[in-house]
């Protein structure tokens, strides 16, 4: 993803890595999978201690 | 006509001057204001250690940690503070006369509101590496060689790191594009060394591993203090994170209508906002996922938070998260290699802060590569080798002193409490105080 940056002089609006591109969409999805899952498998955990 | 013009002229420079009276007022009291928040760090760390503690020791354990804060902040004023303005580029040292202890900078000074603020700031920066290490140490340490280690992490250990990687001028970052926003590296990398270097010649807690190489638990007396603590520490980092942006519009300023990093870029509270948040929650859910335990969960916060540390000023907020749980996750994994290593790390020390802390400098250089590591034209840009070099750099300034100087210690005898005493605890041999005169015992219900 890296830099969206190549320099500092006179920069405005979106600086994190990949802004104006299509991968923060992608990172976003990722993260909220990487919400899901663990609530899966607490899930799986609750039943078996029920 | 011209007398209008003589009186408006009049009124916008009075408004001027009070505007810029105004942004210094509020300049200084951001800085000041860093400083009872990042207290509460200490706040955490003196509950995190003695809920650690067994019931025993848990005294021991707080004076310890006390004692940190308190002789770290005068050696800070007295060499730290110097050391970081005069060696950013090495040796030989720069002039820093204006940091140097008898200074008229370092005291009262009207027309003067930032250095006691950045003093005061970074002093709470020193106390905070200290009481990184000191957790990782209870239950067997001496007093005094506690100290001496604890002095030598807060004024120059963690500032020289600081001073080559956290500074405009240091040479990681002019050399190697070396960026490290929120010290993941010149604090917790650095500590987190420290603490291992000396956990090799302090030894573990007696009975922490059998004969066989296998390691015991050794539970702590009250868990709900030590992860109420935890919290605590995540609070008083807002605080910590806050003080490595640079308030605008005064003469030491990097950008007159924006924050800065300590490097000169860019940055605002709002990106800190966003990732600091993202990155707590998901060390927690990384951690939770893996092991279910409370201690690690909140312990995953923390490492969610250094993990991403060293960007913060950049990072796309859900990126953030993902890189914070992977954090959250290998904490556990981590703790049980340096276990079979036989190395007794009594609160996770070295995992959250050393392991983690170089985690999150070569995430940066994978994420980060390409962001120019300072203003202006052609100058060094973030990159892996750089963030790996700066690790690198870290570990050998936390480790090498921690080692050598505990090793010196060890062999005076100031460095380990005798066997009787570790058996009896601290507490009954050590402190004249008592922690649970009537002991710990259930209450009883009211009668209906």
């Amino acid at each position: 993803m890296g830099s969206s940056i190549e320099n500092w002089d006179g920069v405005t609006g979106a600086i994190f890595m990949g802004a104006g591109g299509g991968m923060p969409a992608v990172w976003v999805w990722l993260a909220i999978a990487a919400c899901v899952v663990p609530l899966i498998f607490g899930a799986i955990a609750d039943r078996k201690t029920r | 006509m011209e007398e209008q013009i003589a009186a408006l002229t009049e009124q916008v420079a009075a408004l001027q001057g009070s505007a810029a009276v105004t942004n210094t007022m509020v300049a200084e009291m951001f800085y000041y204001l860093t400083i009872p928040l990042m207290i509460i760090i200490h706040a955490g760390f003196l509950a995190y250690e003695m809920g650690a503690s067994r019931a025993k020791n848990v005294l021991a354990s707080g004076i310890k940690n006390i004692l940190a804060f308190a002789y770290v902040l005068p050696a800070f004023f007295f060499v730290g503070w110097w050391i970081y303005w005069a060696m950013p580029t090495g040796l030989p040292a720069g002039d820093a006369s204006f940091a140097l202890p008898w200074s008229e900078s370092m005291g009262p000074f009207l027309g003067d509101n930032s250095s006691g603020v950045f003093w005061g700031a970074f002093a709470l920066f020193a106390a905070t590496t200290a009481s990184i290490f000191s957790g990782a140490v209870i239950e067997r340490i001496q007093t005094t060689g506690f100290i001496i280690l604890a002095v030598f992490l807060g004024a120059v250990a963690w500032v020289v790191a600081a001073a080559w990687g956290w500074h405009a001028d240091g040479w990681l970052v002019t050399n190697f594009g070396y960026h490290d926003f929120g010290a993941a590296g010149v604090v917790h990398t650095v500590a987190g060394f420290f603490a291992l270097g000396v956990l090799i010649n302090l030894g573990p807690r007696i009975g922490k591993f059998n004969a066989d190489g296998s390691a015991n638990h050794i539970g702590g007396h009250n868990m709900p203090f030590t992860i109420t603590g935890l919290m605590l520490i995540i609070v008083g980092f807002w605080g910590f994170l806050m003080a490595c942006a640079i308030f605008p519009g005064e003469g030491w300023s990097w950008f007159s209508n924006n924050f800065g990093t300590i490097y000169g870029t860019p940055t605002n509270l709002s990106a800190l906002a966003f990732n600091i948040l993202m990155a707590f929650s998901g060390g927690v859910i990384g951690a939770w996922f893996i092991t279910r335990d409370p201690f690690w969960m909140m312990s995953g916060a923390l490492a969610g938070i250094i993990a991403t540390a060293s960007g913060l000023d950049v990072y796309w907020p859900p990126l953030a998260f993902l890189i914070a749980m992977a954090g959250g996750m290998l904490l556990k994994p981590a703790a049980a290699v340096l276990e079979r290593f036989r190395i007794d790390d009594a609160v996770g020390a070295v995992t959250v802060h050393g392991t983690i802390g170089v985690f999150g400098l070569l995430m940066f250089g994978i994420w980060g590569a390409g962001y120019p590591a300072l203003q202006g034209e052609g100058v060094a840009t973030v990159n892996l080798l750089g963030q790996a070099i700066g690790a690198v750099v870290c570990i050998l300034l936390g480790f090498v002193p921690g080692y050598v100087i505990s090793l010196i210690l060890k062999m005076a005898g100031m460095l380990r409490i005798g066997e009787a005493a570790e058996l009896a605890g601290l507490d009954p041999t050590k402190v004249p105080a008592q922690a649970y005169p009537e002991g710990i015992t259930p209450s009883e219900p009211a009668s209906s």
